[in-house]
């Protein structure tokens, strides 16, 4: 897919919106790609779920500025982290590979409510 | 602390599924661990990284990623993430957690909310975020 030249501001707009959003909140910024991209190649796409891998190829790069910013301020604390990384590996990748055998529509909702309830606790 | 890792197994399979992790051990790691807003968005995405990279791998062997769109989003994020990582070192703590909470609302909100897609999004109509 081919983009176009009148796409280049607006998708340095959603790559400033998901940069900022993810060094503020350390959280986030996927949201505005997968939300951004949607809107903006809205019947482009042969295969649409390329959105998703995507922003996660963008998130990464922009998540590992963030983390090395987070440790030159000192707010990098590594304690938990052992108990992180094999579970986060493990559990990335074994979701990745259910992704196609499970149905998670109604996961999705359920998941989407547990993020609003707590959404809810933090901010009352 | 063998909690944490069951609940970072947990929500790195639904990041993985695509149904999204949307910042959910920050919330774990606040109120279970009592860690600092900004030690918890630290280690966020620190398991960002090691959650998603492992997905992407299998992810990118069935679905191509947009190259392009990846070189263009890039320059802006680079900007946003020192513009973001800045204001949250300003920014008092409390309020923090409190602009988190709403991220969190509105991406909850987002997710319980929408209408479903037709081969729109990812399989099966789910909901997914990367972050």
């Amino acid at each position: 897919m081919k983009v176009h030249f009148l796409q280049i501001l607006p998708l340095f707009v959603i790559g400033l919106g998901a940069g900022f959003l993810n060094g503020l909140l350390g959280a986030g910024g996927g949201i505005l790609i997968v939300f951004g991209l949607r809107q903006l190649l809205k019947g482009r796409l042969k295969d649409p779920r390329a959105i998703y891998p995507t922003a996660i190829a963008v998130m990464l790069p922009l998540s590992l500025l963030s983390v090395w910013q987070y440790a030159r301020a000192g707010s990098l604390e590594l304690t938990h982290l052992g108990w992180l990384i094999l579970p986060a590996i493990a559990g990335g990748a074994v979701g990745a590979l259910l992704l196609h055998r499970l149905s998670v529509k109604a996961l999705s909702r359920i998941f989407a409510a547990v993020v609003l309830v707590s959404g809810l606790v933090l901010v009352l | 602390m063998w909690w944490t890792a069951i609940i970072a197994f947990f929500v790195a399979i639904l990041s993985g599924l695509g149904v999204g992790s949307a910042g959910l051990l920050v919330v774990f790691l606040t109120t279970v661990e009592q860690l600092p807003q900004l030690t918890a968005q630290g280690l966020n995405l620190l398991f960002f990284l090691f959650s998603s990279g492992a997905s992407l791998v299998v992810h990118m062997l069935r679905i191509p990623i947009l190259l392009g769109c990846v070189l263009l989003l890039l320059p802006g994020g680079i900007l946003g993430t020192f513009l973001g990582t800045a204001a949250a070192h300003i920014l008092p703590q409390a309020l923090l957690r409190r602009l988190f909470g709403i991220l969190l609302i509105l991406s909850g909100g987002l997710g319980l909310f929408k209408k479903s897609r037709k081969n729109e999004g990812s399989p099966r109509g789910s909901s997914r975020d990367s972050g």
